[in-house]
């Protein structure tokens, strides 16, 4: 028998699961996705100059840390070190997308499952807060157009105003907005079932990726740790890391699947940065204590990832509190040109939803004959495969296993468009 | 009419991220909060593809790539009183519309795949209007705040009637130049005084970038983005589609920018000189398309040389 679910809710992308079974057992699970739209073919031939604008779309909602990534790539092409107030913009708007992600995944993608009353006019007022805020730094809400190999367009120093006033009022809100969640989710019954629920156990041999800057996350900067074990992390330089990947195709359609050539799966985001580094700001004291008391840290399920998510936004709010307190970091200058051009350009940074990694190389005319996307949607499918053969094949089937693989799929935060790619990778890449 | 306005989200190929700045619009979360979404998969709304639903207004985002997105989309638009097209992607093509040259069996990238995976695509990327007509189109790449906001007007006024007569584009048409803080002040002594790199050269704040050598899409593009790059200091990349009268976006734009480049040196550098300049731009299709290539004239003639368009 065949059980489909078409499309599968909660994930960004058309796909289709179809869960087989045999004498009422999971025999196997088929994910399908055709959303394919080339980008590892049609960026090749780009002046990569382009790239950023091009690249940002590869994921909607998280546009802003593929456009940084790219610009970190463009500025290792052009021999670029860039000025420290555009590093920090660049910092400050991959912290603003990860706190507009990991509100999103809370209030639109999860909230409806344990609350009873709807999402308070707040949490909207919040997105909208956001939003401006956005245009403000990026021009564009999505899709932003600030960056340049070497630095940013504009001198930081021209909105720290509004970025400061903007902030006290998002803090507010999300302090609001926290109470809420934490009633609402955190308390839930339901929630506290599913979050001491075996079957979201984290497998032992999870791997977690982050970007981790001196015990803290990184975001923008930082060494790409990689663990096991709590305490036992070891660094990466991002080649060493590319050339130990295994990339394969999920069972049907074009989504890529990436782990370590060593059969570990890797979970990287959120629950990646909070198992890894220490992820505590100096303003939510109490808050980080509350929610660290309902998941633990580390957190050993999947389920806790909404836990972490909201802890998340809270380190961020803090976080962006810290950096804009120190003003000076916002001045001087923002664009550096020159620089001895290089044939390679490699950006990593650690998204809402993971580390993204671009890798471009170009002709001496900067066009660019080779891209490689990894991306975070493409490791948690390789993490989901391993899911699906120890945890889900081969037990009895029923309407709630069912349900709960689904909310595998939603806790791990799918973005399945930007997890398709050719099938064979020609010019190898890796 | 009764009862609350029934909405729905459709999001095909494409990041669809234009739905999700839909709330960053104060007008457009009164008309959210005041209706009732039954269609939005990646929030968890779901409906049977053949399910009976009176939409009183869809939202489209992306493009057609597969043929689930044109079931989809021709589905939606059967049910669907007011149509709105969503975003670039869904008007010309957006970003992924740089696939559109290309061959399918490159974008997948197989030489020895089963042809299935060939079979799921539709011939050609292509924009939803294409194949619907749809009431209310809004270009951006994401659309501004200031046009959503204006979005949401329109449909509150005729959401209640179920019907527009006319379809209603977003935009005045009128090319980004016209209103540009960088205008120069002689139109007729504007020239290019060659071809550069933004990131190369350090610009002038209050500059027409063109004056400056760069590449500016404001003469052929539609205006209504409030000149957010030119303001962040960059030039215009085309997110907001053609202006009015303008065919093509590309080939409009080398009519429009060679005629003033290094036009007091023409005769001293002549063809010769003109062409090394022109030569600089190494990526044509990525700088003058970015957001319109499955609408231009050039790739309607390729892919009817391709035998792929009749």
């Amino acid at each position: 028998m065949s059980i489909v679910i078409d499309p599968i809710p909660w994930v960004e992308g058309d796909s289709k699961l179809v869960i087989n079974t045999r004498n009422g057992v999971v025999s196997d699970v088929v994910i399908e996705t055709y959303s394919i739209r080339g980008y590892d073919y049609f960026t090749r031939g780009r002046h990569v100059e382009l790239l950023p604008s091009i690249v940002s779309s590869i994921c909607g909602l998280t546009s802003w840390s593929h456009y940084t990534a790219s610009l970190k790539a463009l500025d290792m092409i052009y021999g670029r070190k860039i000025p420290r107030a555009a590093e920090t913009l660049r910092l400050i708007g991959l912290l603003i997308e990860v706190l507009e992600d990991n509100m999103l995944f809370i209030g639109l993608k999860n909230y409806s499952e344990y609350g009873n009353e709807s999402l308070p006019s707040k949490y909207f007022e919040l997105l909208g807060r956001i939003g401006v805020l956005k245009e403000v730094i990026g021009g564009r809400t999505a899709n932003p157009v600030y960056g340049l190999a070497g630095g940013v367009s504009y001198p930081p120093s021209k909105i720290i105003d509004k970025l400061e006033k903007s902030i006290t009022s998002i803090r507010a809100d999300v302090s609001e907005l926290y109470t809420f969640f934490k009633n609402n989710i955190l308390d839930n019954e339901t929630y506290r079932r599913i979050l001491s629920d075996e079957f979201y156990l984290l497998p032992e041999n999870t791997g977690y990726l982050a970007l981790i800057s001196d015990g803290e996350p990184g975001y923008y900067d930082g060494g790409l740790l990689f663990s096991k074990k709590p305490g036992e992390a070891i660094e990466y330089d991002v080649n060493d890391y590319i050339s130990r990947l295994r990339i394969e195709h999920l069972n049907r359609g074009f989504a890529k699947t990436i782990e370590l050539t060593d059969n570990t799966p890797i979970l990287t985001g959120s629950i990646a940065r909070y198992n890894l580094s220490g992820m505590r700001g100096d303003g939510f004291t109490s808050e980080y204590d509350e929610i660290k008391s309902i998941i633990g840290k580390p957190v050993k399920s999947l389920a806790g990832i909404i836990g972490v998510k909201l802890y998340e936004i809270l380190y961020v709010i803090d976080r962006i509190e810290e950096i804009i307190s120190d003003r000076e970091a916002f001045s001087g200058e923002y664009m550096v040109y020159g620089g001895k051009k290089t044939n390679r350009g490699i950006g990593v940074v650690d998204s809402s939803r993971g580390v993204i990694i671009h890798s471009y190389s170009v002709d001496e005319k900067l066009v660019a004959t080779n891209t490689l996307f990894i991306t975070p949607s493409s490791m948690k499918l390789g993490f989901l495969k391993h899911f699906i053969k120890e945890g889900i094949i081969g037990r009895e089937y029923s309407a709630e296993l069912r349900d709960k693989m689904i909310r595998v799929l939603k806790f791990l935060n799918i973005c399945f468009p930007a997890s398709t790619h050719m099938i064979i990778l020609r010019g190898g890449h890796v | 009419m009764s009862g609350k306005p029934i909405l729905g989200f459709l999001e095909l190929t494409g990041c669809n991220t234009c739905l999700y700045t839909l709330y960053y619009s104060e007008e457009m979360r009164k008309l959210i909060s005041s209706s009732e979404i039954k269609y939005w998969p990646s929030i968890g709304i779901v409906v049977n593809h053949g399910e009976d639903i009176g939409f009183d207004a869809v939202f489209v985002a992306g493009t057609v790539r597969t043929k689930r997105d044109l079931e989809k989309l021709l589905f939606f638009r059967r049910h669907s009183r007011i149509m709105v097209a969503y975003g670039t992607c869904s008007i010309y093509g957006g970003i992924p519309g740089l696939s559109a040259l290309l061959r399918r069996e490159d974008i997948i990238g197989f030489e020895d795949a089963d042809e299935k995976y060939a079979e799921a695509l539709t011939p050609t990327i292509k924009p939803i209007t294409e194949y619907v007509k749809p009431d209310i189109l809004v270009p951006g790449c994401p659309p501004s705040i200031e046009l959503i906001n204006r979005l949401a007007n329109i449909l509150a006024e005729n959401i209640s009637d179920g019907r527009i007569e006319k379809p209603i584009y977003l935009l005045t048409g009128e090319n980004l130049c016209r209103n540009c803080p960088r205008k120069p002040k002689r139109l007729d002594k504007v020239e290019m005084p060659g071809i550069r790199s933004i990131n190369e050269v350090r610009v002038e704040e209050d500059k027409c970038f063109l004056e400056q050598g760069i590449l500016c899409m404001g003469p052929v593009t539609a205006a209504g983005c409030g000149h957010v790059c030119i303001r962040m200091n960059k030039p215009c990349i085309g997110c907001y589609g053609p202006a009015r009268g303008v065919v093509d976006q590309g080939l409009n734009y080398i009519s429009s920018f060679t005629s003033i480049l290094m036009k007091s040196s023409e005769i001293r550098i002549g063809h010769e000189g003109l062409r090394r300049e022109l030569d600089k731009i190494v990526d044509p299709m990525g700088y003058l398309y970015r957001y319109t290539l499955p609408k231009s004239l050039l790739t309607k003639l390729v892919l009817k040389r391709m035998g792929v368009e009749k």
